[in-house]
């Protein structure tokens, strides 16, 4: 099964499940979660069900294209179903049955992780999922989002498709996944891994980066005086990737780091309360 | 006599509540059970990941009656002059619903009153066991809780059914959404349909048919004997703790155990580094063979048979990318030597006013200075100065990055490469809680409080359930590396080095886990607290007065040889400020041997043995001088001279301590 096939597949089985499928989100993310597509629908009442592929930057973890195993940059798919339905957890073994992962044959667990994301002031309750020892999943109840505690919880299923995708290839380097049967993981990616390694992790300029903070941070405080939540949130995610470069070029003190998070969490909390006095839930 | 069945139905609990939440279903069931007046013979508590069962057996068919007695009126406001009963009393028995004749008068301190008694009959047990049950889950405390429903009931993770049945009957309640019923479910795959439970008494055979080993000691024993069996076919044996054990008993409902190998090529890596990787990233149980680490390891697997070669692959895939990944972090390590990166302890910087690792160690540096001085360690002082330069450095690693929970020993696994023995193992042992190496300890115990000091002086104070800097635990650690290895060394003054801004607090945080180790040491709880009184901020001389203490206690002196020292305590204590005892002024014999044996007491420093030996005399002394001598004689001149005479007395006691709280338990 080729990298695109389980992408495919593991859409086209939560489209059955009656999600919406968008598409990723057009900005530099940490992950599936920071999308407007998740982060706003998770507050509020109404129902929401939705999956898309996420595209997710970690300049951090960039190796250079080095290490078979860790990459700047990946794709995570993204799945909200909100409320989190009784069986949720029923459903997300069907998924893994598409992709040709039978139940009976591996040893699937469901392993206490806790996931909390300080930039967003967000956090829930959930499990890493195992298949023979490997993460696959990331599974999550939200509990709080934008520093405001959820109203209806929504149960977030990410999966780490090159992980799956390895898994189910059998390769031992990421690089060597087939994305189709013509052209590998590498042949797509390689050169960008290696470029943007060498960018976050030994060429970026801290005064640039910094001055480029500050300009963000004030248009995001401008756009929410204007009430322009979702162009303010765009601000506030750039934020959160231009800390990402900072952290990652080692730029930050301890102190630095305390207070940089706490700015962008800032602006995420603006964003969630505007969000939700817009919508007329306000608290 | 009737059996109940309570189960409770989960998705995956983290398995660190386990097996607190076990005791805790026990104890409350015991409380409520108590209180809801059920009698019962005995209890049952078992666990797996996704269910707590309660069993409790015997119950009697009805509650108990319950009696209760409610006052009344005055009697003499209950009775007119007649002896009838009065609006005021009558009007009472309405109100709790009882007849006057049900009303008696009894004496109280406040005279005679009219009391009530109510009488409740018990409803028959069926019908309280739903509100048992209910109360019961909701009375479960956990570190963390969540929500998932709308009635946003906290519970670790979300109930998903509630079976709740005595004997055959259904007892219906309702929580978190879910109603109770009769269905249960087995292992995840293995048994995926709903079971229904006719009988409380059936339940244990359907479950293990179910695939579900539901007793988690019967569990725990069977995947250590399996452990042991898989290892020994292999001639190896397992690397197993307690906590690792009962981590993987809690993360399965059936075991399977399962052999996985790795390539020799990683067994190049150090073995505390595999062994990290294996355990607390894989939960895997590492293995040993002829005292080195063999290359395989045992996964504790919730499935297997058919599915065993799949698992046995897909595990051994997943180590050793692992292990490549720290194979790749060793040699870009390896290639700069620790001492190259002590430089790098400028660049990072800690929390607060603390500046960098570098202000760190030269902080720890004075302290090691002061312990050098007063222990006279001048000898190892190079080596232990090297060690403490490298102590920090690993921080710097990826290792160290990757795998934080191995600094300290990451340090030590480098510096092995190019230190000499005594430096590397101070630096490998400084982080662990009982170094077996003395120059690890003297870093710890500067380290340990460097922590507390400065986080102290910076408000973090820990206080109930707040402790995220782990204080407690740092505390602990460096009370029992002092108490442990007896390093008599006062630490007010390690405090001044380190600017402490509160050292009151300090001292006392430090004090009760000292109190909690010389407990656990075995010491009375008296007798710990009296050595505590000694004014010193000296760990190692408080825990030698206490086991002193301790040995004393068994003698048939000591109870006399206390109580002495507390008449001479008691009656002097209210006193701040008075003359010294002029023997000129003395009226009585008794008084002047008193103060003869005071004089002639040794003022050079004695062992506290031969202390109390020397003191033994006293306690005649002291009893013929209170017999004879009265000491709060109207004139005060006399009467000051004589408590001064006291005071003098109770000082040759105060290094026992306060033994005030040795003569409270006598």
């Amino acid at each position: 099964m080729t990298f695109q096939e389980v992408i495919l597949k593991l859409l086209n089985f939560w489209q059955e499940q009656n999600c919406i499928i968008t598409q990723p989100y057009d900005m530099e993310v940490g992950a599936g979660t920071m999308s407007p597509d998740t982060f706003f629908r998770a507050l509020g009442k109404e129902k929401w069900n939705v999956a898309y592929v996420q595209p997710s930057r970690r300049p951090a973890d960039g190796r250079f294209g080095e290490n078979p195993n860790r990459l700047g940059k990946y794709y995570q798919l993204q799945v909200i179903l909100k409320p989190a339905p009784f069986n949720v957890q029923d459903i997300y073994i069907e998924s893994l049955k598409v992709l040709g992962i039978d139940p009976l044959a591996h040893d699937i667990r469901f392993v206490e992780d806790n996931w909390e994301s300080p930039t967003l002031g967000a956090w829930g309750l959930g499990w890493e999922v195992w298949l023979d020892g490997m993460e696959i999943t990331q599974f999550t109840y939200f509990q709080q989002m934008g520093g405001l505690p959820v109203d209806v919880v929504s149960a977030e299923i990410t999966y780490g498709l090159e992980r799956i995708a390895m898994y189910v290839q059998e390769k031992d380097n990421v690089f060597d996944l087939l994305w189709n049967n013509d052209i590998t993981y590498g042949e797509v990616r390689f050169q960008e891994e290696v470029e943007f390694s060498k960018y976050a992790l030994l060429n970026g300029d801290n005064k640039t980066l910094r001055d480029f903070f500050e300009d963000c941070e004030r248009e995001a405080k401008r756009l929410l005086e204007l009430r322009l939540v979702l162009p303010a949130y765009d601000y506030t995610l750039k934020c959160s990737h231009i800390f990402n470069l900072l952290d990652a070029g080692g730029m930050l003190s301890y102190t630095d780091r305390v207070s940089y998070i706490g700015r962008v969490r800032m602006l995420a909390r603006e964003c969630a309360r505007l969000y939700l006095d817009m919508k007329g839930e306000s608290l | 006599m009737k059996t109940f069945l309570l189960e409770i139905g989960t998705e995956e609990l983290p398995a660190g509540i386990f097996p607190d939440v076990i005791n805790q279903i026990e104890d409350k069931s015991r409380e409520l059970l108590e209180k809801y007046r059920v009698d019962y013979g005995d209890i049952e508590v078992f666990a797996t990941p996704r269910r707590l069962v309660l069993f409790v057996y015997n119950l009697s068919e009805r509650q108990r009656d319950e009696i209760r007695k409610v006052k009344g009126p005055p009697k003499n406001v209950s009775l007119d002059n007649d002896g009838k009963p009065t609006k005021a009393l009558t009007g009472f028995a309405e109100r709790q619903g009882c007849n006057i004749e049900d009303i008696k008068f009894e004496a109280t301190p406040q005279g005679e009153y009219a009391f009530a008694y109510i009488k409740t009959e018990g409803r028959p047990v069926k019908e309280v066991l739903g509100e048992f049950s209910k109360e019961l889950i909701g009375s479960l405390e956990f570190q963390r809780n969540m929500y998932w429903e709308d009635t946003k009931f906290l519970f670790p993770r979300p109930i998903r059914w509630l079976l709740s049945i005595l004997d055959e009957d259904l007892i219906p309640f309702e929580l978190a959404g879910v109603r109770s019923d009769r269905y249960t479910y087995g292992h995840r795959f293995l048994s995926p349909k709903p079971i229904e439970i006719k009988s409380a008494t059936e339940y244990k055979e359907f479950l293990r048919s179910a695939y579900v080993m539901f007793d988690n000691r019967e569990r725990k024993d069977y995947i250590l004997k399996e452990i042991e069996r898989k290892a020994s076919e292999i001639q190896a044996k397992p690397i197993l703790t307690e906590e690792l054990l009962n981590e993987v008993t809690f993360l399965v409902e059936f075991p399977f155990i399962i052999l996985g190998e790795f390539s020799r090529e990683f067994l190049e890596l150090p073995r505390e580094i595999l062994a990290t990787v294996m355990i607390h990233h894989q939960r895997y149980i590492p293995l040993e063979k002829d005292g080195n680490l063999y290359p395989g390891f045992i996964i504790v697997s919730n499935m297997g048979g058919k599915a065993e070669e799949n698992i046995k692959r897909g595990n051994e895939r997943v180590i050793s990318a692992r292990f490549s990944d720290a194979q790749f972090f060793y040699k870009r390590d390896t290639a700069i030597p620790l001492r190259d990166r002590i430089r790098d302890l400028e660049k990072i910087s800690l929390p607060g006013e603390r500046g960098t690792l570098r202000d760190k160690v030269e902080k720890m540096r004075a302290v090691l200075d002061y312990l050098i001085d007063t222990l006279k360690l001048q000898d190892i002082e190079e080596d232990l100065i090297t060690a403490l330069d490298l102590c920090e450095t690993d921080r710097t690693t990826e290792m160290v990055k990757e795998f934080p929970e191995l600094h300290g020993i990451i340090g030590g696994i480098y510096a092995r490469l190019n230190e000499k023995e005594s430096v590397w193992k101070t630096v490998y042992y400084h982080e662990s809680e009982n170094p077996p190496v003395f120059e690890a300890r003297l870093i710890a115990i500067a380290e340990r409080m460097y922590d507390i000091v400065s986080h102290f002086n910076e408000g973090y104070i820990p206080s109930g359930s707040q402790d995220p800097y782990g204080l407690r635990r740092s505390a602990s650690i460096l009370v029992s590396i002092i108490g442990d290895s007896n390093i008599d060394v006062e630490l007010e003054p390690i405090m001044d080095i380190l600017e402490s801004k509160n050292k009151k607090d300090v001292w006392n945080f430090l004090s009760q886990r000292l109190y909690n180790y010389l407990l656990n040491r075995g010491i009375k709880r008296d007798l710990v607290e009296s050595a505590l009184g000694i004014n010193t901020t000296s760990i190692a001389k408080i825990t030698n007065t206490a086991l002193l203490l301790q040995e004393l206690s068994n003698r048939d002196s000591f109870p006399l040889f206390v109580t002495s020292a507390v008449r001479c305590y008691r009656i002097t204590k209210d006193l701040k400020e008075l003359p010294s005892c002029n023997p000129e002024e003395f009226e009585t014999e008794d008084e002047r041997i008193l103060y003869k044996f005071i004089e002639e007491f040794p003022k050079e420093e004695i062992s506290l043995l031969e202390r109390y030996e020397r003191l033994l005399p006293l306690i005649d002394i002291l009893d013929r001088f209170f017999k004879n001598v009265f000491v709060m004689v109207d004139d005060e001149k006399i009467r000051n001279n004589r408590l001064a005479l006291l005071k003098d007395t109770y000082s040759l006691f105060s290094p026992f301590g306060d033994l005030t709280k040795v003569e409270e338990r006598l």
